[in-house]
């Protein structure tokens, strides 16, 4: 009997063109969520293909199936419990032999696999060819040339999975040398009538390699097996000098090396090639920072001079809405909620559209074609000042001109530990709302130095956190560790997919949240609790900071867009000249404060999608705490020194 | 193969061509390594160093990894 509803996982290294593979054959019909109760991404699809319906998980990128990373993790829970009818490897074929380590790995899960080796068309010019036939002999599961970006031989990945869903064939596991072997089949015939989740021959490498989490399924139930099999270990340990883990990490690499010199011939690569010397160039030690400064600084100022101008049309739109919208429904109590509600949701297109949307673009262009990388590569150095690697620079750059794509980018980080990090920092940044501000208080009013030194100042306060949070945050510190990817050409039909519906995405769950904090601004604002708000806040704003209690209202309207600080102080004063009203130090203390208080709805939803809600707590907090001390404090040091200005 | 000729990865220049010896790094983060094919003997050769020593690329097992500076001091070699 055939079976007509298929799931199907792509696994595989990161950049070998899983994602691409993914956009093709899902193309419109796919879903972008979070793994439960973590925030790594999962992206789910469907696929009809000859009367099949077909589910596609594309899995995290990964580098084995150790227990390094959650993605990891996720990846052989997912294998094993939901058991998809077949998975497609998706290999680098122009870094066969790293990529067969994992390979190997994946064979050892018994389930039915079909190995995809991508980038074939790439092997003429690094001077490689590879045997295939010879290659499908020695793994015995089907291989297939694929060409990601052209959807060349993806067809055929479908089609050899379904023949493998219909007679389910499970893969012949590799063997390694004979004392390895001995031992794993020792702890295999032990495991023999033990239910286990993960296969038995596994489990006992598994057990070999010290891996925890194994460990803990056995010692639960069966703690006379651990003890057999940590035994097993010491005498590898003994025999080879170096733990049982890298033992076996090390007979994978040669089973891998040994596979690839018998299917692979490399002679002289071609002539350097315009990707080499775009590669020489970008990664150069002294001319890739001036070639990554203009790259960054194309993309920041494309996509905030761009999105600044499409913003304002959008605005214009929006109020023309504005005004039909009371006209038609008149101006109760009500229809001025709703408004609220509408207007906030309304300004957070105008933060998605123009901003979000190019910046994603942007972002999966550099991703795919390989730049990110070498970015990384670049600034690893300085960035492990701030207690994070080098992919860190792109979110805290991004955070210049809107903390929300920013904190939405902290996905390329590797591990929960480095995106928490870096999502922290990345709020401190001030963003192009704030620079409005500092620029109208302070610069115009009191000097453009010390609107640069509060710049220092925040840069000051990122360079401690940075330091704080790395040695406060549980985990290692994780050294950067990646491949290089080569260049190549983006497929912008992957792109367009993976941008919608990341911007989807976003849209969804931010939207009720800008949503609820709009219309209970302006509840307050109906009710005639903004006063009473202020008042109780005054003992702060006012005592410790020593700003006017009115002020209060200004910060709990800067929740919705922090440059509503500037447009209603005018209001409230009944002044645009503000100097007339406030003294220096206070639009000093009063920037410093807007510039670190609480982030601002739009960001605080990217904080929840990227990081769940106690983290998103946890760094709001901290940053009205921040802003409550460093505000008090400044203000009694500015007061402490005469005839400053 | 005396003492003297097993030195750091992080102090190869460009180019040059090493053997790995030993890896002394802690389980974990030797394991990573391990996972990724760098391993006792196998051969590498510096591809790219940045300013500052800091990170650096190298080229393994036909693959171009980059590798944090504090991980490429763990990382002891001999000269080929």
């Amino acid at each position: 009997m055939t079976l007509k509803k298929i799931n199907m996982a792509l696994a595989g290294y990161a950049n070998v063109g899983k994602s691409v593979i993914f956009n093709h054959l899902t193309g419109l019909h796919q879903h972008i969520g979070n793994w439960p109760g973590k925030t790594i991404e999962k992206a789910e699809g469907t696929l009809y293909y000859k009367g099949y319906t077909i589910d596609v998980l594309d899995l995290p990128g990964i580098y084995s199936l150790s227990t390094h990373s959650f993605e990891e993790l996720i990846t052989r829970e997912y294998i094993v419990s939901v058991k998809p009818d077949f998975i497609a490897n998706t290999v680098d074929a122009t870094n066969l032999e790293t990529n067969l380590i994992l390979t190997l790995q994946l064979l050892e899960l018994e389930k039915p696999l079909v190995l995809a080796l991508n980038m074939v068309d790439l092997l003429k010019r690094k001077g490689i060819t590879i045997d295939f036939e010879k290659f499908e002999k020695i793994l015995e599961i089907p291989i297939i040339p694929v060409i990601a970006t052209q959807g060349k031989g993806l067809a055929e990945i479908i089609d050899q999975g379904i023949n493998l869903t219909n007679k389910p064939i499970v893969p012949k596991t590799p063997k390694y040398g004979k004392e390895v072997e001995t031992r794993i089949e020792q702890l295999s015939i032990l495991l023999q009538n033990i239910e286990l989740l993960y296969p038995k021959r596994f489990t006992a490498i598994k057990l070999l390699e010290k891996d925890t989490e194994i460990e803990n399924l056995i010692r639960a139930k069966h703690p006379e097996i651990l003890e057999i099999a940590q035994n097993l270990s010491l005498e590898l340990e003994k025999i080879h000098g170096h733990s049982s883990s890298i033992v076996i990490a090390d007979e994978r690499c040669l089973l891998a090396s040994h596979i690839a010199k018998q299917i692979r011939t490399i002679t002289k690569p071609q002539k350097a090639s315009a990707h080499e010397i775009l590669d020489i160039i970008t990664g150069h030690k002294i001319l890739g920072y001036p070639v990554m400064l203009i790259i960054l600084g194309l993309m920041f100022f494309t996509v905030f001079k761009g999105g600044s101008y499409l913003s304002s049309f959008l605005e214009n739109l929006f109020s023309t809405l504005q005004v039909n919208f009371y006209s038609t429904f008149g101006n109760s109590i009500y229809a001025a909620l709703i408004w609220s509600g509408i207007a906030s949701f309304l300004a957070l297109i105008e933060i998605a559209l123009p901003y979000i949307l190019p910046f994603y673009f942007f972002l999966f262009i550099l991703e795919s074609v390989g730049y990110l990388a070498r970015v990384a590569f670049l600034m690893d150095h300085l960035m492990h000042k701030l207690g994070v690697h080098g992919k860190a620079c792109i979110p805290l750059i991004l955070g210049f001109g809107c903390n929300v794509p920013a904190c939405l980018s902290c996905r390329i980080m590797e591990t929960e530990r480095e995106r928490f990090i870096t999502g922290l920092l990345t709020v401190f940044v001030p963003c192009s709302a704030v620079t409005v501000i500092i620029a109208g208080l302070v610069g115009k009013y009191v000097g453009v130095g010390w609107a640069l030194g509060l710049y220092l100042l925040i840069f000051l306060i990122i360079f401690i956190i940075g330091k704080a949070a790395a040695i406060i945050t549980p985990g290692e510190p994780t050294e950067l560790i990646m491949g290089m990817p080569s260049y190549k050409l983006p497929n912008m039909k992957a792109i367009a997919f993976q941008t919608w519906f990341r911007l989807k995405e976003f849209i969804f769950i931010a939207g009720p949240i800008v949503i609820i904090s709009g219309i209970l601004i302006e509840g307050a604002s109906l009710l005639n609790l903004l006063a009473p708000i202020s008042n109780f806040l005054s003992p702060i704003t006012a005592g410790w900071l020593g700003l006017p209690p009115a002020i209060g209202i200004l910060l709990l309207f800067g929740i919705l867009r922090k440059e509503l600080i500037l447009v209603l102080l005018a209001s409230i004063l009944g002044t645009t000249n503000f100097i007339l009203v406030l003294t220096k130090t206070q639009l000093l203390i009063l920037a410093l404060v807007s510039m670190l208080y609480i982030p601002c709805a739009a960001t605080i939803a990217a904080l929840y999608k990227e990081f769940g809600w106690k983290k998103t707590l946890l760094i709001t907090f901290l940053k009205i705490a921040l802003a409550i001390i460093v505000g008090g404090l400044a203000l009694r040091v500015l007061n402490f020194i005469p005839h400053l200005y | 193969m005396t003492k003297e000729d097993t030195i750091s990865l992080c102090k190869l220049e460009k180019n040059q061509l090493a053997v790995i010896v030993a890896i002394t790094a802690g389980d974990k983060s030797a394991k990573r390594l391990a996972d990724m094919g760098l391993t006792p003997n196998t051969h590498i050769q510096i591809l790219r160093k940045t300013l500052f020593c800091g990170p650096i690329e190298i080229k393994a097992r036909e693959s171009n990894l980059i590798l944090g500076k504090g991980l490429a001091k763990k990382i002891l070699v001999k000269k080929l």
